[in-house]
This record gives structure tokens, sequence and C-alpha cells, in this order.
């Protein structure tokens, strides 16, 4: 091979993934021309920092604790295994972004690099996609509800009509001045079989109703919001939003269905960024905390506030402030959290803006 | 009943309790009726031509409407009570234009139900 540090310098300046090499205390030695512009640094303003500087609250804080977990356990999280992560730019908006990090020892010394890809574009694909999912989904579980509703009406309406029927032509065979008691009791016992019936068909709908219920696992809220937020936050750097998560330290994990519970999440971020369209400060808050036997999570924007009549009925069905909104979110959000024991509610935020916040029951036992 | 006698009316419900209730009850009241399980077993019997029919809408096969537009289309003029679990205003406009004396949600009332016949057993326009 010629000379193999030009060599290994054409490489790296040439990736299109981005590499960010670390020392083994977080510092960055080496940030490539990719992640120049993927995180709008020229490198000379970032080598010797410290590589948190790449990453939104909370993980900039927790970095050091991460990186000196591995050098102490050699537990991997991330090394070798690579995940979806969120990363913030010069500008301070956030992107969700592939990370893999390679570990290696050039003479002697422990260095870390990370490969990091852009998921902008793809997870703006990808989340627009989901998008559609959920809106069918909403409209046709709607649809399946309302069905289900008139089929359960059409079949009730069977046995209460023939039961209706029976005891009103046994009532005018009683009222006929030689009544046939024998036709009169064969009615009736015709009616308490239609009467039965009816039971029974409620009896099959309650069954198929408790099939529905949630299956709830534990899950840590600290993931459960990372994830919503990487979708939520898709786009959110065209609209300048600044998001920080503030997640309590040994929160306790919650007993949810995860995909329910993330709805609820992306839809109250989802709101949030659309409520701060065109305010001049755009700022997203989210921030768990343990509280009694519950966690309480808020996500708090700093849009118009809601005006008065618009809280009083915020979750109620087909409410809606959008002109192209069904009025189905928040409702749909109430349900879910109350499905899982839990309330959800509005608040103004002091600092301007709006508050939702919604509380999930806490595992019982520490994890 | 189904058969040779003079039928006051000819009733159609694919629901066989619903089907013999009817049935008992316009008897009490002193009529004879015929019955058919779906509108086919109806087509299939046109012999007797009782004075109304009344029938039931929502049935598999061939739905009371379905049977009405039918029976019009063959110049039937029988009157015709539409009983149904759920009156949408489509069902509704459809059977007038049908020119469906009565729609009535279940469970029919009683006195509805024997007036309708008795007035047709009369021969008597709806008013």
């Amino acid at each position: 091979m010629p000379d193999r540090a030009a060599y290994l310098r054409a490489v790296f300046d040439a990736a299109p993934e981005a590499m960010v090499i670390i020392d083994e205390r977080g510092r960055i030695e080496g940030f490539s021309p990719a992640a120049e512009r993927q995180f709008g640094y020229p490198a000379a303003d970032v080598v010797g920092r410290n590589v948190s500087l790449l990453m939104p609250s909370p993980y900039r804080e927790e970095h050091d604790g991460y990186l000196h977990r591995y050098l102490t356990t050699g537990e991997r999280r991330i090394i070798g295994i690579g995940r979806v992560v969120v990363g913030q730019r010069r500008d301070g908006s956030t992107f969700p972004m592939e990370l893999s990090v390679a570990e290696a020892r050039p003479s002697g010394r422990r260095i870390f690099v990370g490969f990091i890809r852009d998921l902008t574009e793809a997870q703006t694909t990808r989340a627009r996609m989901q998008e559609l999912q959920q809106e069918l989904l909403h409209a046709s579980r709607l649809r399946t509800t309302g069905q289900m509703a008139a089929t359960m009406a059409h079949e009730l309406n069977q046995p209460l009509t023939a039961a209706a029927n029976y005891l009103r032509g046994a009532q005018r065979l009683l009222d006929m001045p030689q009544a046939d008691l024998a036709r009169v009791r064969d009615a009736l016992s015709l009616a308490a079989q239609q009467a039965l019936r009816a039971g029974d068909i409620i009896r099959r709908l309650r069954s198929f109703v408790a099939r529905g219920e949630v299956q709830s696992r534990r899950e840590s809220v600290n993931m459960l919001i990372e994830e919503a937020s990487a979708l939520a936050l898709l786009g959110a750097k065209e609209r300048s939003i600044h998001a920080s998560h503030r997640i309590a330290a040994d929160l306790p994990d919650v007993m949810v269905e995860r995909v329910q519970v993330q709805q609820v999440l992306l839809n109250l971020m989802r709101n949030a960024i659309e409520a701060m369209d065109g305010m001049p400060r755009r700022e997203l808050t989210v921030e768990a905390v343990a509280e009694g036997e519950d966690v309480r999570v808020s996500v708090a924007d700093t849009g118009p506030g809601l005006p008065a009549e618009v809280a009083a009925q915020l979750f109620q069905p087909f409410v809606t402030t959008k002109p192209d909104g069904m009025g189905i979110g928040l409702s749909i959000c109430r349900t879910i959290v109350e499905s899982h024991g839990g309330r959800i509610w509005a608040e103004a935020n002091p600092g301007g803006g709006t508050v939702f916040r919604f509380t999930l029951p806490r595992v019982a036992d520490p994890a | 009943m189904t058969g040779s006698a003079r039928c006051a009316a000819a009733i159609i419900d694919d629901d066989a309790a619903v089907l013999d209730s009817l049935r008992f009850l316009l008897e009490v009241a002193g009529y004879h009726v015929a019955t058919y399980p779906s509108a086919l077993d109806f087509l299939a019997d046109r012999g007797s031509r009782p004075p109304c029919l009344i029938l039931d809408h929502h049935m598999p096969h061939m739905t009371g409407l379905e049977l009405v537009a039918r029976l019009r289309g063959e110049g039937e003029g029988m009157r015709i009570m539409l009983i149904t679990g759920s009156s949408t205003p489509a069902i509704v406009s459809r059977a007038a234009a049908l020119g469906v004396a009565k729609v009535i949600e279940k469970p029919p009332v009683e006195d509805e139900l024997i007036a309708f016949v008795a007035l047709s057993a009369e021969g008597q326009p709806p008013r």
C-alpha cells in the first residue's frame, strides 16, 4: 500500500457517512467532512471538546456516565450494536441518526469511532407512511366500532321484538272472555326464551370486548419517550423546534402497552409542534416524574395556548381546531390513558403555551 | 296461515322467532297470516295474494327493499310495511319512492301493526 496515512485520510475525508473519533474520556479527536456537514460545526471548533455537545438533553448530561459504565463494566449498549439515536446540530435543532460505534486500539490507546447516518430523509418517509397507516387504523377502528354497534343493535332487536310480540299477544288472549290459558302459557314460555336469547347475545359481546383488553408489559418511561420523540421530531429542524427531555433519574417503570402509550406521546408532541408554528419561541419540553403511585408525563409547548372554550371540550371526540382534523386524536389519547388506569389533562404553560399531562401507574416494585 | 285460507297478510322475516311471534300476535288479533323465512320463499309462493305485506328489511340474499322494488316493477300494488332495525334516511327515502306505506323500527308497536293489517283487510287506501 502506498502512503498508508494519506490513504486513510482520503477515506476519512470522502466517506459519505459521518465519522467522529473520540478518546476514552469522550473527547473528540477526529471529525470528518461529512460530520461537519451533518452537525454544522467545522472540525476545528469541536476537536478537543466532549462529544456530548452533539447530543440533546438528557443524553448530553448522561454520555460521560455511559462511557464510564462501558469502561468499567464492559457492558455494551451501543458499541458493535448500533441503534437509532437523536443528534443535535450546531443550531440546536435535533435529528434522528443511525449510530454505530467501533472500538479500536491504535498503538495501545483506546479510541471509539462513531459512524453516523442522518435518517431525517428516510424517517420522514417512514413517518409519513406510519402517519397514514395510523389515520387509516383510526378510521377503520371507528368504523369497526360503529359497525359492531349496529350489528349488536340488530341482533338484540330480534329477540326483543319477538318477546314483545309474544307478550302483547298473550295480553290480548287474557283480555278475551274465555282466555285460552294453554296458549297464553306457551306464549309466555316463548317470550322467556327470547329474553334469554338476548342475554346470550350480551354475554357473547362481553367476552368479545374482553379479548380486546390491553396486553401490558413492563416498560421504561425513558425508552417510551425517546422512541416516540425520534418520530415526533422529524421535520422539527425545518420548523426550528428546540426539544428537550427532562426525565427524572431512577424513574420507576410502568405497566403499559407500549404502542398505545407511544401513540399518545406521538400525538401530544405532534400537536405541540403544530401549535408552535409561527411562534417566536418554539420549545418542546417532555418531562417525566414519579408522583406517588404514578409516573406523570408532561408535554409542554410554547404555542399560543388554548382558548377557554376549546379547553372545556378538549378530549371530546370530533371536536377539533384544525382545519383538516378529525378531532379524534385527543379523545383516543384519553381512552388509551384511562384504559391504563391513568388520567390526562391540559394546563396553561406558565411561560406561555400549553402543557398536556398524563399519568401511568408505576410498577409496584422498583426495577 | 300459509296455504288455502284467505290471508290478511304475508310476513317475511329471516329470524324464526320474530316471524313466529308476529304470526302469533296477528292470529290472536284475529287475522290469518302467511309467513315466509325469506323474500325468495315468498316469491316462490305467489298463488295467494294477501292484501298486505309486512317484511323485514335486513335479510340475506334479498333485502326487504329489493323485494319491494321487484314487486313494484311487476306492477304489484299491495300495501307494504317495512320493519327495520335501524331506519337510515337512505332506507326511508328509498322506501317512500317505492310506495311503501309505512316504515317502522323494531320492535314494532303492536297497535300500529294490527291497525295496518286491519286497514289493508278493509281494502281502504292509506291516508
